[in-house]
């Protein structure tokens, strides 16, 4: 049975997720209490993916409502956003990018490079990690609504 | 000298995906024509996704409609689901885990690790490309039905 991710492994995710959206989309974001991602029934409209690799392994998502990435989307690159267009769906996978280059920078024993992010878009998709490790969640709240974070992590390589 | 991305990078994942098929499911997949990614509209039920990176950083996925998804899975876990539970997730990421890991080999002048993987699940959703790299979709056709393989990578 796999384990889950290491509280010590998801606080840069968390702090890098306040950071990354004090900094970029000019709002305070709050965390909320870290669950277990498998049994959470939660689903999105839009989803920024992106691997971890080198002396570690993981796997980082940020997942948003439809209305929630479109308010986000728009602060961040200072431009109103009205569908989950083509500019929307790059600033997903940049958000994604961005959280992931700094976690790293708090995770400098385990040698991590990133991975390309990708984009999902479905209405009411879900994310799941594999085997190797449980993932966790951290729910966000802000000004533009709730946001999820999906880290799975592990330095068991 | 900087590394250009060619369609011969994609080769390594097509071969790793027939032989993970082969051997692992028991099913001969047939590749199909790759098509670049930004033409490609299309959708699916499960996903399975994993990050690449060290000389070129991408991702590499296997997509599949729900039916097509049971079947591959039942055959590989040599089961008899008949739902999308937690089973067919963690199998639809243990076969990119595999197709991901066999075809770095085939890269290693690339010197490529790849992430853990993520599943995603949800009707008609679609995989878009990452900005900038290049990107391919393998329409692959079995006897279990018919599913994507999509591969991004980019110059790190």
């Amino acid at each position: 049975m796999a384990s889950p991710v290491k509280v010590e492994h998801i606080n840069p995710f968390v702090n890098a997720t306040k950071v990354t959206f004090e900094t970029m989309v000019h709002t305070a974001v709050t965390p909320g209490k870290i669950m277990l991602l498998s049994g959470s029934k939660l689903n999105y409209d839009i989803s920024g993916i992106i691997g971890l690799s080198g002396g570690a392994k993981g796997t980082v998502a940020i997942s948003f409502p439809r209305v929630t990435a479109l308010k986000v989307v728009s602060e961040f690159i200072g431009e109103k956003q009205l569908a989950l267009d083509e500019t929307v769906k790059d600033a997903v996978g940049e958000l994604a990018n961005i959280i992931a280059g700094a976690a790293k920078k708090d995770l400098t024993q385990y040698k991590i490079s990133i991975s390309l992010p990708t984009v999902i878009i479905g209405e009411n998709h879900k994310v799941q990690g594999g085997k190797e490790v449980m993932p966790l969640l951290v729910p966000f709240d802000s000004q533009f609504g709730s946001f999820h974070l999906v880290v799975g992590f592990t330095s068991e390589v | 000298m900087p590394i250009a991305i060619r369609a011969e990078h994609v080769n390594p994942f097509i071969l790793s995906n027939l032989e993970t098929f082969s051997k692992m499911v028991g099913v001969e997949a047939r590749p199909g024509k790759p098509i670049l990614k930004h033409d490609a509209r299309l959708d699916y039920d499960i996903s399975g996704i994993i990050g690449l990176s060290g000389k070129v950083i991408g991702s590499v996925s296997l997509s599949f409609p729900q039916a097509t998804a049971l079947a591959v899975c039942n055959k590989f876990m040599s089961a008899n689901l008949k739902e999308m539970n937690g089973e067919i997730l963690d199998a639809v990421g243990e076969l990119i885990n595999i197709v991901a890991g066999n075809a770095k080999k085939g890269l290693s002048e690339f010197n490529i690790e790849i992430s853990l993987p993520s599943v995603i699940v949800g009707r008609n959703h679609r995989i878009v490309e990452p900005k900038g790299s290049v990107g391919f979709v393998i329409p692959f056709s079995s006897p279990l039905g018919d599913f994507h393989m999509a591969v991004s990578l980019k110059p790190a």
